[in-house]
C-alpha cells in the first residue's frame, strides 16, 4: 500500500468527524486533527478504532498519544503494518 | 455519544479498570461515562496549562474518582502523574460542565452559553469588568502549545482560565485571585 493510498484512507476515516471542512482541502502530512480539522477530542478514539479496523492493526496507547496529525497517523500505520 | 461506547475496545482506550467497574455498576452508566470524560478533559486542560506541557492524547493516564453527588453538583478527583485535581461538575439534561483546579476549588466563575455566542468576547468582557481594565486593550492569544492566554496590548497576563466548545454549548471558566 502506498503512502498516498494510506493518506487517502485516513482522510476518508476522519471526514465524518471533521467540524472544519476547509481543513480537508489540501489534506497532507501536516494536517492537524484538532487545530485544522477541529475534530472533537471525544471523537479521537473513534478515529483510532476506525484506523485499527481499516488497516487491521492494533494501536497501543503510546502510539495513540503521538497521533495528532495525518502524518503521525500515516507513520504509525506503516510501522504497525510492517511488524 | 459514540456508537462504540459499550464495546471493550472503546472503553479500554479511554477508561481505567477501576473507572470501568464504576461505570458498569452505576445506575446510569452512560452518564458516568460522559462525566468521567468531562473530568478527564477538564483535568487535562488544567494540567497542561499549569505545567506548560505540549499537547497529548493520553486519557488512560487520567484516573477519575467521584467523591460526592448531590442535586446541584458532583465533586471528584482526577489523578495524573503526581498531580491531583479537584473537580466540580454540573450535570443537567443538556450538558455536563466540569471545572478542575489544583488549588482552591471555589475561587472561580464559570458561565455556559449557546454555541453561537462569541465565547472569547464574553470571557474578556467578564474579566475586564471584574478587574476594571479597559476591554479594548485585552485579547486572547494561544502559545505554541495551543494554550490560550490573556494579553493587555502586548503584555501576557498570568490569569488562569479555560474555554470550551462542545456541540450546542460553549463555556468559560475564570479563576479569581486576590491580587
Amino acid at each position: 500500500m502506498t503512502e498516498i493510498t494510506i493518506l487517502e484512507k485516513i482522510k476518508a476515516i476522519v471526514t465524518p468527524y471533521v467540524q472544519r471542512k476547509e481543513g480537508l482541502e489540501n489534506f497532507n502530512d501536516s494536517t492537524d486533527f484538532l487545530t485544522d480539522l477541529k475534530i472533537n477530542s471525544a471523537n479521537l478514539v473513534d478515529v483510532i478504532l476506525d484506523v485499527e479496523d481499516e488497516f487491521n492493526i492494533e494501536i497501543d496507547n503510546t502510539s495513540m498519544d503521538g497521533m495528532l496529525t495525518a502524518g503521525d497517523a500515516k507513520r504509525i500505520i506503516l510501522n504497525k503494518m510492517n511488524n | 455519544m459514540s456508537n462504540n461506547w459499550n464495546t471493550s475496545r472503546y472503553l479500554n482506550k479511554l477508561y481505567t479498570t477501576a473507572e470501568q467497574k464504576y461505570i458498569s455498576e452505576a445506575q446510569d452508566p452512560q452518564l458516568i461515562l460522559q462525566l468521567f470524560w468531562s473530568l478527564k478533559e477538564a483535568a487535562y486542560k488544567a494540567h497542561q496549562r499549569r505545567l506548560d506541557l505540549p499537547r497529548s492524547y493520553n486519557p488512560l493516564e487520567f484516573s477519575c474518582e467521584i467523591i460526592s453527588e448531590d442535586n446541584s453538583e458532583t465533586t471528584g478527583s482526577v489523578f495524573i502523574g503526581n498531580s491531583v485535581y479537584h473537580t466540580i461538575s454540573i450535570i443537567t439534561k443538556q450538558y455536563i460542565h466540569s471545572v478542575a483546579s489544583f488549588d482552591n476549588p471555589s475561587n472561580f466563575i464559570s458561565k455556559i452559553f449557546d454555541a453561537e455566542i462569541d465565547i472569547k468576547q464574553e470571557l474578556l468582557l467578564a474579566y475586564s469588568k471584574i478587574t476594571q481594565q479597559e476591554f479594548q486593550l485585552l485579547s486572547v492569544q494561544k502559545n505554541a502549545e495551543q494554550i490560550p492566554f490573556f494579553y493587555r496590548n502586548k503584555t501576557k497576563l498570568h490569569v488562569d482560565f479555560s474555554l470550551s466548545h462542545h456541540g450546542k454549548f460553549s463555556a468559560f471558566v475564570l479563576a479569581l485571585t486576590n491580587s
